[in-house]
């Protein structure tokens, strides 16, 4: 199964989709949660980090990429890869973030977001002892 | 995949390929440029490292070949996953480029995430037809 839905609700998908069969949106991603943080990994190839904004407002995170390419007449054999500005939304209204905290970092073409928890008032947290 | 109730019904052969091999289409998207002077192919690899990439030519094919060494990256915690669409693994791809393409001119970038690969055609050395016979 491609799509796996947990309890984040996605408001994403309204989007025509380039390829009919590529169901998927071409900013490929990973979401993982973690006990500490929950962890976006987004695949952007060939934009420049320039061109990347990540934002985090009302629950929603947002990241957009700017292509800035002048397309040129050229004569193409084969085009698969995208060749527009892309946007995708995700939204994180059932977790408690530290906002303050949210850090993106960009590698190989891909956007590594890391969005923590907010440590809970009752909570208990351990600390390691180097 | 988006559903599809016609579809759901069906399941057919090409669905359970689809599932167990993901085409490489989806994940080693490819562009290819003619230009006066040869090829520009320009194929997205994101999340793979420069050194995880071969490029590799025989009997005119192109391959290019990818494949994730996890060894070093840092993993503390196991986490949940709660979506997986990237791609994480093996891949390959060939593209018959002929024999007009000049091997030891072939030159390849990979940033961001893209690689392009420059493929330029064997230039055709103009030789000189005329011979200047002195006459003795």
């Amino acid at each position: 199964m491609r799509y796996m839905t947990n309890n984040m609700d996605l408001m994403e998908e309204a989007f025509n989709h380039l390829h009919e069969k590529d169901p998927i949106h071409p900013m490929r991603c990973d979401i993982e949660e973690t006990s500490k943080a929950v962890i976006v990994d987004v695949d952007v190839p060939s934009f420049k980090k320039e061109n990347l904004k990540v934002n985090f407002n009302d629950d929603v995170l947002t990241i957009s990429a700017a292509k800035n390419e002048e397309e040129q007449d050229t004569n193409y054999l084969l085009k698969e890869r995208v060749h527009q500005d892309l946007e995708r939304k995700f939204y994180f209204g059932d977790y408690e973030l530290a906002t303050e905290e949210i850090s993106a970092s960009y590698k190989n073409g891909t956007l590594h977001i890391v969005l923590p928890k907010k440590i809970k008032k009752d909570e208990t947290v351990y600390i390691s002892i180097r | 995949m988006k559903y599809n109730p016609v579809r759901s019904n069906l399941f057919t052969m090409s669905d359970l390929f689809d599932d167990m091999f993901p085409s490489v289409e989806s994940h080693m998207k490819t562009d290819i440029v003619e230009y006066e002077g040869g090829y520009k192919l320009t194929m997205d690899l994101p999340g793979y490292k420069k050194e995880d990439i071969e490029i590799s030519m025989k009997n005119g094919n192109l391959t290019i070949q990818a494949e994730h060494n996890n060894s070093e990256e840092e993993k503390d915690e196991e986490g949940n996953i709660i979506r997986q669409e990237r791609y994480v693994g093996k891949c390959s791809r060939s593209f018959y480029v002929g024999d007009n393409v000049d091997i030891e001119k072939i030159d390849a970038v990979f940033k961001d995430g893209t690689l392009s690969i420059e493929l330029p055609h064997i230039q055709k050395e103009e030789v000189e037809d005329k011979t200047i016979i002195d006459i003795g």
